[in-house]
């Protein structure tokens, strides 16, 4: 009888000991990202004042504002190609393929997420900015970058699209609409959580991203033109990984800035989008 | 179903239209673009130079470009992506001129389609740096640095580093080597000096951007170096001089090849470059005959074709490329100090003068003859 209780002390000690492992594990979720705002937010702080984001790099110094407008100018131009391929190709696959098709698309999209960035950089390079004469420049990164995002956007919108109940799409075509317009205003606006998710994940990997623009967009001191070829385009992370190198004080700063004011985007993106999920959520 | 076809083909038209207008509407940009006239205009009109290479060079690149841009409204973009990044976008004809640590060799330059130029630009010092209790200013020559690195003296109490240092407290530790793990031009530079001091290392080690290091802890860029030397009580490593006196680290003075104890600066450094300096600029400073001359001096190159009428390149561009190194040679050399790099001494800048000078455009010297 006596072994009851200790059975019981057993059971109430695991129960508690597997509570804290959990705890402890969401706060290591936690954590690493609270040490890396508080570094470096304190070791870019001197950097970290208004002419910074208005002056353009000098190579050992200056200000982030050629590399806050040249990352936002590629990843926003990465977009304009990976949003509406990826959002067609996933209503492809779940609306129209037949079955082995869609699965064959999606395990290629599955492998295409395990290319390392570098190899897509260099094929960037070899392709775009070798063989078609371009240069470094905006669209050979934009198109290196896209073929990163696809098929993070395609994978998610794809889900979500299956995961409208079939019914819905039987009633709308019963009531005499046609499949684009199926798909348009039921399925595509069922799955906007997941589309939305997919597009947040998509951006905030294109946005940290070194080795695919080292290759192809170069690095210009310059504020971005537009110009699309021939033209060299300065960015966040080229800044981060070149300045924290050199021997200069300032150079470092302004490294960590940079770094800070990438975290800072992502963090946006990433509330942004979930303001756009909390408007459309399923319920 | 005709109209969902129907529709299928419109989706398929404009998600085909969209990238094919931005493509052909690229095609309108040519480069050369004229930017808007600077505010100070001598010869030449603005335009854009596009350069890739070593990253030693990158800040005084960018600091050239960035007084260059004010003075002649060229705008010049050096991206720091390490020699051999330099070397392949010039092969690849993607920048107008790469920059590299390291010449080009005669095998080397057999691999371009067309003659080059190589010349250099700015001067650099290798320092090596330690952590002993103090921080003594160690003397040490170059056949005891190669034995550090070689692992044969392996404690700094030795016969070896007493002899040269009488007054110095050493302590009986371990010696704990930092190297780089990346490839570099530093480690370059650092192992021919010690090729050329030392038969035991040019037989075992050799040099190269990466070798296989016979002992020792690697760390990334000379940051890495230095944090290993920083955290690692005993640990000697090799930085450049300028990441050396930035972190104010301690670093050895050395014994040169004329048997000078040189303390390394950037004067040194230029003197290290008072020797007879080659017709094609192709000269290694590492244990450098100058008397007074840093014996772990560096030089850094830009590399150009020679004909610059290639891939439908224009006068105009050729033009600005050796109208940038001319300057570069000259007005540019101004900037080195401030920024820890050395400038070139009179004997190196008249090689370049005429290295430069046989840059040509179908055929013809591009500078006239009056420069």
């Amino acid at each position: 009888m006596a072994d009851g209780r200790y059975r019981n002390r057993i059971r109430i000690g695991k129960d508690r000991l597997t509570v804290a492992l959990m705890i402890l594990s969401a706060a290591i979720c936690i954590v690493p990202l609270a040490d890396i705002l508080y570094i470096v937010a304190l070791r870019g702080f001197p950097a970290m004042t208004l002419e910074t984001l208005i002056t353009p790099t000098t190579g050992v110094a200056g200000g982030l504002a050629n590399a806050i407008v040249g990352t936002m100018l590629i990843v926003a131009a990465a977009l304009v190609f990976a949003f509406p391929i990826g959002v067609f190709g996933a209503l492809f696959t779940s609306e129209l393929a037949p079955p082995r098709l869609a699965s064959w698309i999606r395990s290629s999209a599955e492998i295409l997420t395990g290319v390392p960035s570098i190899v897509l950089g260099y094929f960037g390079y070899v392709t775009m900015v070798v063989a078609f004469g371009w240069g470094f420049s905006l669209l050979a990164a934009a198109i290196t970058l896209t073929i990163m995002m696809l098929p993070y956007i395609m994978r998610s919108s794809d889900i979500a699209m299956q995961k409208v109940p079939a019914e819905m799409r039987h009633a709308s075509l019963s009531l005499g609409a046609t499949h684009e317009t199926t798909a348009f205003r039921i399925v595509l606006r069922g799955a906007i959580p997941g589309v939305t998710t997919g597009t947040m994940i998509a951006i905030g990997i294109a946005l940290g991203e070194t080795a695919p623009l080292i290759y192809t967009a170069g690095f210009s001191n310059y504020m971005p033109t537009g110009k699309l070829f021939h033209a060299p385009v300065g960015y966040l992370t080229y800044v981060i990984w070149t300045y924290i190198n050199e021997p200069f004080a300032s150079a470092h700063t302004l490294a960590y800035a940079a770094a800070f004011v990438l975290i800072v985007m992502v963090l946006c993106f990433n509330a942004i989008g979930r303001a756009i999920l909390g408007r459309h959520s399923l319920s | 179903m005709q109209r969902s076809v129907r529709n299928a083909a419109l989706i398929a038209v404009v998600l085909l239209a969209v990238p094919t207008l931005v493509f052909t509407g690229g095609q309108k940009e040519t480069r050369g673009e004229v930017a808007p006239p600077p505010k100070v205009a001598p010869a030449g009109f603005g335009g854009e130079l596009l350069a890739a290479g070593a990253s030693f060079p990158f800040p005084i690149y960018s600091k050239m470009g960035e007084e260059y841009n004010k003075a002649t409204g060229v705008r010049l973009n050096y991206q720091s992506i390490g020699s051999s990044g330099g070397i392949k976008n010039i092969k690849n004809k993607v920048v107008d001129f790469g920059g590299s640590d390291a010449y080009l060799t005669d095998e080397q330059m057999k691999e371009f389609d067309a003659p080059l130029i190589q010349f250099p630009t700015v001067a650099g010092a290798i320092v090596v740096t330690y952590n002993l209790p103090g921080n003594p200013t160690l003397r040490l020559t170059g056949p005891v640095v190669s034995d550090l690195f070689l692992g044969k003296i392996t404690k700094w109490n030795d016969r070896a580093i007493t002899a040269l240092n009488p007054g110095v407290e050493l302590p009986d530790q371990q010696i704990v080597v930092a190297h780089r793990s990346d490839g570099s031009g530093t480690t370059f530079n650092f192992t021919l000096y010690l090729s050329r001091v030392s038969e035991a290392w040019k037989n075992q080690v050799g040099y190269n951007t990466s070798v296989s290091w016979p002992t020792g802890l690697g760390g990334a860029q000379n940051a890495g170096v230095a944090g290993i030397v920083k955290q690692t009580p005993g640990a000697v490593g090799y930085v450049e001089l300028a990441y050396a006196t930035e972190n104010h680290l301690p670093f050895a003075t050395m014994q040169n090849r004329a048997g000078n104890w040189i303390t390394a600066s950037l004067e040194s450094t230029s003197a290290a470059a008072n020797t007879q300096i080659p017709v094609d600029g192709r000269i290694y400073l590492g244990n450098t005959d100058a008397p007074e001359g840093w014996p772990i001096a560096t030089l850094t190159w830009l590399i150009a074709y020679k004909e610059q009428s290639y891939g439908g390149r224009t006068l105009e561009q050729a033009k600005r490329v050796a109208a940038f190194f001319w300057w570069l040679i000259h007005d540019g050399q101004q900037y080195a100090e401030a920024l820890q790099y050395s400038k070139l001494p009179a004997a190196a800048v008249k090689a370049n003068e005429a290295i430069i000078r046989s840059l040509t455009y179908q055929g013809k010297p591009i500078l006239s003859e009056s420069m």
